[in-house]
């Protein structure tokens, strides 16, 4: 049988979001199967673009993971990236898809539990949102996400 | 599963760093500091607003529990300082203006007579403490009121004889704590040890008024449970207590908690010669001035630096300025003189190479693309990015053959690589050098 397994990109912050990652795979926590992950120097780096382009080329979720508020190394750059995460989900409703595809999660160093649990979330979520409407605009012959087999 | 950041030292640069260091404020942590960085041959110039050295260090006399100890302490490092050839000492004076980065430093100091010094440091200090106030509101006005500060003076100046305190033999003494300064531990440990001479040297009958007392500091406990032992009485309250003068002493009422049956609380009444109050510790109103001098952050209530874990003790959001003693948190002498060890090493660290070689990923702005919207020297939580001016005048400027002179310019040698900058350019002017282009890149076009 075929089923809708999203696509996730986790852009992760070099100071937490990749640490957590090391620790769920140290772990051995099962992490949802069509899963990119993305590290930067830090959350602020990921620009509002970013976050499009990554829906545009068919991922049906997007996540940031960014420090804890006033924990951030470099002092805003969770803050910046929370921002620029309003303003896409912002451009997002105003196209006409859910703003719930995008999402930021504050996230510690030791956090490898709640790591592997909030994708988890994300992907019994998007599954309920079905898949990214855009997939099938840019190739109307097949979904790139539908078919893989569970 | 998740591949990491390169490695690119290939593209590092270097910036030579000359030994010397700007410290600002000369009390007991600038001292320290400038003590240990001129026994290592680094040039210290020693910055004080007032006419002379030690700052607030005479209200801390006993802070080794030994009296005396901090002052010799203190004064043995002032005199080192003004004999030592590696230590420019500057009284009187003030930072008016700051420019450049870390490893060149531009610093004018302005001295009292209108004078001014340039200097070029490579890192820079800020050792500005706090200020205090004496508070005494809602307690009648009569000779029987003393302060923290004053009763370490009359204790360090009086010998083996009885204490006097306007003439008059002083045999009871209450404290009063928790009135103000509420996360402060300092007053908590200035009462314990104060409270310990006045009743094993000079037999004083000692009460103290808190609400919680904080002994979470290095021998806290032990030393509450000293006083107790040593006959110390604690008395918990809640309500502000009342004051009020019996003839020539004072007396202070409060309701007794250790019934719990609020009907049948008891007053209890405390008559003594002698009322001491812990001053009210505050920012120093010039703090504000001084962090857009040296483009430094500013926390809440005035204080340097914002309450992040990241940035506590002495790291600053500039490479090369450094925040040390009370003028970030008010602590323990002991605390403070850790501080100020820990920033000594730091600078100590960061200069010996001679060299600073810049990190792996440093922003890099294409002049060309830069429309000077003035967005990343605003958000650059480093004050890394400046904008470079031609002949002084802050223009768009293109010349005849397209060279552009006006453009924004990171400085490699402040920046930390985070790359929010580049992620806000609006004309993606910005690039992170040395950054793995290829894992991006598919995000980015």
């Amino acid at each position: 049988m075929l089923v809708f397994i999203p696509k996730i990109v986790a852009f992760c912050c070099e100071q937490s979001g990749v640490p957590a990652a090391e620790m769920a795979e140290t772990l051995k926590l099962s992490v949802p199967a069509n899963l990119e992950i993305v590290p930067v120097p830090c959350a602020g780096r990921t620009e509002t673009l970013f976050l499009l382009k990554a829906l545009e080329r068919g991922a049906d979720g997007v996540i940031v993971f960014a420090c804890h508020e006033e924990n951030c190394q470099y002092l805003i750059g969770n803050m910046r990236a929370k921002s620029r995460l309003l303003y896409a989900q912002n451009l997002l409703q105003k196209i006409g898809l859910e703003k719930e595809r995008l999402e930021i999660c504050n996230i510690a160093t030791n956090s490898g539990v709640k790591f592997a649990e909030t994708l988890k979330d994300k992907a019994i979520r998007l599954k309920e949102l079905g898949p990214n409407p855009l997939t099938r605009i840019n190739d109307p012959l097949a979904h790139a996400n539908v078919g893989i087999k569970e | 599963m998740v591949q990491s950041m390169p490695d690119l030292n290939k593209v590092a640069q270097s910036i030579p760093l000359k030994r010397e260091v700007l410290v600002l404020g000369g009390g007991v942590s600038g001292i320290t500091i400038a003590d240990i960085l001129a026994r290592s041959g680094i040039h210290v110039t020693l910055v004080e607003k007032r006419k002379n050295l030690g700052g607030l260090s005479k209200q801390f006399c006993l802070f080794s529990n030994r009296p005396g100890d901090s002052d010799n302490r203190i004064s043995g490092k002032m005199a080192r300082l003004s004999e030592s050839p590696h230590i420019t000492l500057i009284t009187g004076a003030e930072l008016v203006g700051m420019e450049g980065h870390f490893g060149s430093f531009q610093a004018k100091i302005r001295k009292e007579s209108g004078e001014t010094i340039l200097l070029f440091p490579s890192a820079v200090v800020v050792a500005t403490g706090y200020i205090t106030r004496r508070d005494a509101k809602g307690i009648p006005d009569s000779g029987c009121l003393a302060f923290l500060s004053d009763m370490e003076r009359l204790i360090a100046e009086t010998g083996e004889s009885g204490l006097l305190w306007n003439g008059k033999p002083l045999n009871t003494v209450t404290f009063v704590l928790d009135q103000a300064n509420d996360d402060i531990k300092l007053d908590t440990s200035t009462v314990f040890k104060q409270s310990l001479v006045l009743r094993q040297k000079y037999n004083c009958q000692v009460y103290v008024l808190c609400k919680d007392l904080k002994v979470s500091f290095t021998s806290g406990e032990r030393l509450y449970r000293k006083a107790r032992e040593a006959g110390v009485l604690f008395f918990k309250y809640e309500e502000t207590p009342e004051y009020s003068l019996v003839g020539d002493r004072i007396c202070v009422a409060l309701p007794d908690n250790t019934n719990l049956k609020k009907e049948e609380q008891e007053k209890i009444t405390l008559l003594s010669d002698l009322l001491v109050l812990p001053e009210v510790c505050l920012p120093d109103p010039e703090a504000e001035q001084l962090c857009r001098i040296l483009r430094l952050r500013m926390g809440k209530g005035g204080r340097f630096m914002d309450d992040n874990p990241q940035f506590l003790r002495i790291r600053s959001n500039r490479r090369g300025v450094f925040v040390a003693g009370a003028c970030r948190f008010p602590q323990l002498p002991a605390e403070t003189l850790k501080e100020a060890e820990a920033a000594a090493q730091e600078i100590t660290a960061l200069l010996a190479p001679g060299v600073y070689e810049c990190g792996p990923l440093v922003a890099e702005v294409n002049a060309d693309k830069c429309a000077l919207c003035y967005t990343c020297p605003r958000l650059c939580p480093h004050s890394a990015i400046g904008i470079e001016r031609y002949a002084g005048k802050n223009v768009y400027y293109v010349l005849g053959n397209g060279d552009r002179w006006n453009a924004a310019r990171v400085e490699p040698a402040a920046c930390y690589g985070c790359g929010i900058c580049v992620a806000e350019c609006p004309a993606r002017a910005i690039s992170l050098r040395g950054e793995d282009a290829l894992s991006l890149d598919a995000y980015a076009k």
